[in-house]
């Protein structure tokens, strides 16, 4: 970069800007001019994904456009956190997000981690109970105990918190699909160990918007399944004084490669529409607001992160003034974190421990009520023990060994931060709006603007790092050398769980009072059918008479359907924003090269097994290869093998990509492999894509896997690695 | 591809192999595909009348065209019929690529026993989309498929294409009135068969109501004028409301015209001839040694002709003239 282009950042800096600058920015530049004089200094003027433009320099003039002067944390807009002490009396706690195989492994888990120092607990559920499947359904072989704890009924759950006080220890739940068996076997286990509903404290995520934007663990349609969402505010504001009633959740639009504006804007713009369906059930905005509780995720662009968890205070305080709360609580935005998981690499995985601590303290010093830290092995894998370990330290040594605690909002004042934090509110205010000419969240969801968004957002995020333009260590840059140490990973055998749950389901039916359980499911049915009456209070008497978790969304489906949605994938976008043209054109050519010989494009399937809805990566590849001059056939969701193999055949694809994020690979690619054996079309190759761990590499291919691309693969490699297969 | 494996895999396509009738399809999308092989094919697929349906469905993107699709689809299936389903998506013009969706929008049918979903890119055959698509629908009914969707891209000129391969056209419309009715009116309305008008259900119903009345009376003025007879419906794809009555107008319109068919088979027979004669013509073009020639040498005296007319025309007939 020339001093030249320097010297014009500079100034546009400056006529930007309404204030006149101070004497002090004029120094600045002067000095900084002699120092630029020989051209080295980067980034001057440099435009985040956000699309905001940081200066090279903030000065105090630049809190004039901030409110920063006035602001008091325990104060609205709580700009500087919900609480006047913050840290100073307890530190946010601490919160992992664990569960996997059975609920009794998954116990012993929790357990330790207790002892350990962990504060709260968070259940992470496998994709077969987050769909409503019971483990014995045969659409979820691939899914039981995998990429969480497998819950059938009222008995698992209790085994899950066997010798837990559920009184003392809070519980949080992420669970949105079938958030009503689940939340009802919950209530129930906690009132048959002793604990009734109104002791119990934790929080339940039951954030469905964003699963029709980014995470696809849904059920049903959107509009029962925001009755759903009112039932439960409904049900919580009276009966369940210590518990949150929804997680309003950001983290999966950032790991869906949402910008911070973005996870910022449609985040509360959800809540928005869960405070107005909480209304129009009647309920008064105190008697529920109090109890409304977020969930952003924490990346790598530090100060971003700890400027959006400010801003997202300050724009909630402002969006209640609207409903008129007397509570300062309904108006005071209170938030989990989690560091993110898109953030780490297989490559080199202790280098992630260094992300997550860097994260970590983003989400503290923006003042975070509680976090969870991602363990360094869980780009390809659930944690191990010892990986478990050293993300929950990483939390303790944050407490105990830092003074990071020991003031509070201590960045508060920053002109940078303080700037940012405004920056980002007037960004995220824009989209607000765009929302709010939409109709609100859920009409903007139907239309597919939000999802649109966070794809063109992810496809550039993915253009900028394949080409170079962004940096990962040991990923595209400083790569190590010598061949890479194989770190060990937890390993669940799904197909043994499955049998023991299959096991425990049939001793449940066949104890249970059959007349009375078919009775109230057929209360269900009619509560959704009539649209009267509370489903979550339905749902917890079926739930105490031993319903299944599959049984209780059954009554839901009959009325309410299965929902599979069906957005078109973005294109052109990747292409836009991948600097490195040679490179294209070379692949390019090569395709060009391939349609000469065959007669047709390389044409791929891109395609999702199992239950497992993340389809980012899917999607994003999708659209990088047919930019590339594929042609890619998208698939729908929550495919069988035998469903993927037939539709591959129909379209006579050269090639078969699954993307796998939910571990449900080792049985599920092998059967599809099967599947298109029987069908005699072992001439459609297979490759897999997303969340394998290296272990599994050799095992997929004896299985017939011919390529296998890890995180982080840049889309043209896996282009060229795809072409060189298919040519032999 | 020798004419030996492509006669076996017209024996299994017939005998309703979906792999052997995939496989087949790209033959027919192959550039590389020798005449012969086409021919062959071609000639298998119009030795005999098929009694297979094959339905035009047309409409703005976002009217609605995949849902109704699926909804009708499944109605057939759930009667014991066999469906297929051809979907065109749009190649991209710069990297040539593209991005086949149709199976996510109707996914419930896709999976279905009786049910071939084949989406193909716009781009890249050697007859055009057109003819690509007629031939493929015989194709689909030569494999034992009853009833065959074809589902357009939806604008302009192509639809008029479209509508000359298929024995019955469906134009969706959303239940808008004024304005964008008016545009429909004077474009592909015309050569509808069918006018659905979609989401007739809730807030909308009522619209959806009027839409049809105010497209039936604007059809009546212009009914004098030769336009082909049109039936108006209002349905909802989404919910699966007025399907059975779509289905019911489609049968009747092959019950009471029954003799018309053959006309239209043969007329659907000579629109696929005059594109495939075009498109052979542009190959034999293409491959003299005077035309690649033009086609590299810049133009830079455009500008300076007289009459750009004469200038082409000129060059056409040197072109078509030339012997290499």
């Amino acid at each position: 970069m020339s001093s030249n282009l320097g010297r014009i950042g500079f100034k546009k800096m400056v006529d930007k800007n309404s204030h006149k600058p101070s004497a002090q920015h004029l120094e600045w530049e002067r000095l900084a001019a002699i120092d630029n004089k020989s051209g080295e200094t980067k980034n001057l003027g440099r435009v985040t994904s956000e699309n905001i433009t940081l200066k090279p320099i903030y000065f105090s003039s630049d809190l004039e456009n901030t409110k920063a002067q006035e602001a008091v944390p325990g104060k609205s807009p709580y700009t500087r956190g919900p609480r006047a002490t913050m840290y100073l009396g307890k530190p946010w706690t601490i919160r992992q997000y664990a569960g996997f195989s059975t609920a009794e492994e998954s116990n012993q888990f929790y357990k330790q981690a207790l002892r350990e120092g962990q504060k709260g607990l968070s259940v992470a559920f496998d994709l077969a109970t987050h769909r409503g499947y019971d483990s014995d359904h045969s659409r979820v072989s691939g899914d039981v105990g995998k990429a969480g704890v497998a819950i059938d009924s009222v008995e698992d759950m209790k085994l899950l918190f066997a010798d837990i006080p559920l009184d003392e220890v809070s519980v949080s739940m992420t669970m949105n699909g079938a958030v009503l068996p689940v939340l009802g076997a919950f209530l129930v286990a906690a009132e048959e160990s002793g604990v009734s509903q109104d002791k119990v404290s934790g929080t339940i995520q039951n954030d469905i918007l964003k699963e029709y934007m980014v995470r696809n663990t849904f059920i049903f349609p959107p509009e029962p399944s925001l009755r759903i969402v009112g039932d439960i505010i409904e049900y919580a504001s009276q009966k369940l004084p210590k518990f949150n009633s929804i997680s309003i959740s950001g983290y999966h639009m950032q790991e869906a490669g949402a910008d911070a504006a973005l996870e910022l804007a449609f985040t509360l713009a959800d809540g928005l529409e869960y405070v107005k369906i909480a209304l129009s059930k009647g309920l008064p905005i105190d008697s529920f607001a109090p109890r409304l509780s977020f969930f952003f995720g924490i990346g790598m662009n530090f100060f971003m992160e700890i400027s959006k968890l400010r801003a997202a205070r300050m724009l909630w305080a402002e969006l209640m003034t609207e409903f008129n709360p007397k509570l300062p609580q309904s108006s005071m935005l209170r938030t989990h974190c989690q560091t993110s998981g898109y953030s780490l690499t297989e490559q080199e995985p202790i280098n992630n421990v260094v992300r997550t601590t860097i994260e970590a303290m983003a989400a503290v010093l923006g003042g975070t009520q509680s976090l969870h830290t991602n363990a360094l092995d869980e780009a390809v894998s659930l944690p191990t023990d010892e990986a478990a370990r050293v993300a929950r330290n990483t939390q303790l040594i944050l407490q105990h060994e830092t003074d990071i605690t020991h003031v509070v909002d201590p960045l508060g004042g920053s002109y940078f931060i303080e700037s940012l934090t405004q920056e980002l509110v007037n960004k995220a205010r824009e989209t607000l709006k765009e929302v709010a000419q939409a109709g609100g969240m859920a009409k903007a969801i139907l239309s597919g603007m939000p999802k649109r968004k966070i794809e063109e957002s992810a496809a550039r995020k993915q253009a900028r790092i394949d080409s170079g333009e962004e940096l990962i260590i040991g990923v595209n840059s400083f790569q190590q050398t010598e061949t890479q140490k194989q770190t060990p990973v937890r390993d669940i055998d799904n197909t043994e769980v499955r049998r023991g749950q299959i096991e425990k389901l049939k001793k449940i039916k066949s104890e249970r009072n059959e007349k009375a359980v078919q009775s109230s499911l057929a209360k269900l049915t009619e509560a959704a059918e009539s649209g009267k009456g509370n489903l979550l209070s339905l749902t917890i008497d079926a739930m105490r008479l031993r319903a299944s978790v599959g049984e209780a969304t059954e009554a839901l489906v009959k009325v309410y359907g299965r929902y599979l949605p069906n957005h078109q994938v973005v294109s052109s976008v990747y292409l836009g924003s991948y600097s490195n043209m040679e490179r294209l054109d070379e692949v390019r050519n090569r395709v060009e090269k391939f349609l000469k010989k065959n007669g047709r494009r390389p044409r791929i399937l891109v395609a999702k097994l199992g239950q497992d809805g993340h389809d980012r990566g899917a999607r994003v590849i999708g659209s990088g290869l047919s930019d590339l001059g594929f042609d890619v056939d998208i698939g729908p969701l929550f495919q069988t093998p035998e469903e993927v193999a037939k539709q591959a055949i129909e379209n006579d694809v050269h090639v078969i990509g699954i993307s796998s994020q939910a571990a449900g690979h080792k049985t599920l690619v092998p059967e599809l492999i099967d599947a298109l054996k029987k069908l005699k079309s072992e001439d459609i190759l297979v490759v897999v894509g997303g969340v394998i761990p290296p272990q599994d590499y050799a095992f997929l291919e004896k299985k017939g896997v011919v390529a296998i691309f890890g995180p982080g693969t840049p889309i043209p490699d896996a282009a060229d690695m795809i072409l060189n297969k298919l040519e032999g | 591809m020798t004419t030996n494996d492509i006669a076996s895999l017209m024996d299994h396509t017939r005998l309703g192999d979906r792999r052997a009738l995939a496989k087949v399809i790209s033959v027919l999308e192959n550039i590389n595909t020798s005449a012969g092989d086409r021919d062959y094919i071609i000639d298998k697929l119009f030795a005999k009348d098929t009694n297979a349906r094959f339905i035009g469905i047309s409409g703005t993107p976002g009217v609605g065209k995949s849902t109704l699709i699926q909804a009708y689809g499944k109605f057939l299936v759930e009667k014991g019929r066999k469906v297929a389903v051809l979907a065109v998506d749009p190649s991209s013009p710069v990297g040539g690529g593209s991005i086949l969706g149709d199976k996510t929008r109707m996914a419930e049918i896709a999976v279905h026993e009786n049910v071939f979903v084949r989406p193909s890119p716009s781009m890249g055959f050697l007859g055009g989309l057109t003819a690509q698509t007629y031939l493929t629908q015989l194709l689909c009914a030569y494999a034992g498929y009853e009833h065959i969707l074809v589902e357009t891209v939806g604008v302009g000129q192509s639809e008029v294409e479209a509508a000359e391969i298929v024995d019955l056209f469906i134009v969706l419309c959303l239940p808008n009135s004024g304005d964008e009715l008016q545009g429909i009116k004077k474009g592909i309305l015309e050569i509808a068969d069918i006018v659905a008008i979609n989401k007739a259900d809730g807030e909308l119903l009522s619209a959806a109501e009027r839409a049809k009345m105010e497209l039936e009376n604007a059809f009546q003025i212009t009914r004098s004028m030769g336009v082909k007879e049109k039936d108006f419906i209002t349905l909802s794809a989404a919910k699966n409301k007025g399907i059975d009555k779509l289905h019911e107008t489609i049968e009747s319109r092959y019950h009471a015209r029954a003799g018309d068919l053959k006309s239209k088979r043969l007329n659907q027979k000579k629109a696929w001839f005059r594109k495939e004669l075009e498109s052979r013509l542009m190959k034999i073009l293409r491959q003299k040694k005077s035309y690649q020639k033009f086609m590299q040498t810049p133009i830079a005296d455009v500008s300076k002709t007289q009459t750009i007319q004469s200038f082409v025309d000129q060059y056409a007939k040197k072109l078509i003239n030339s012997d290499s």
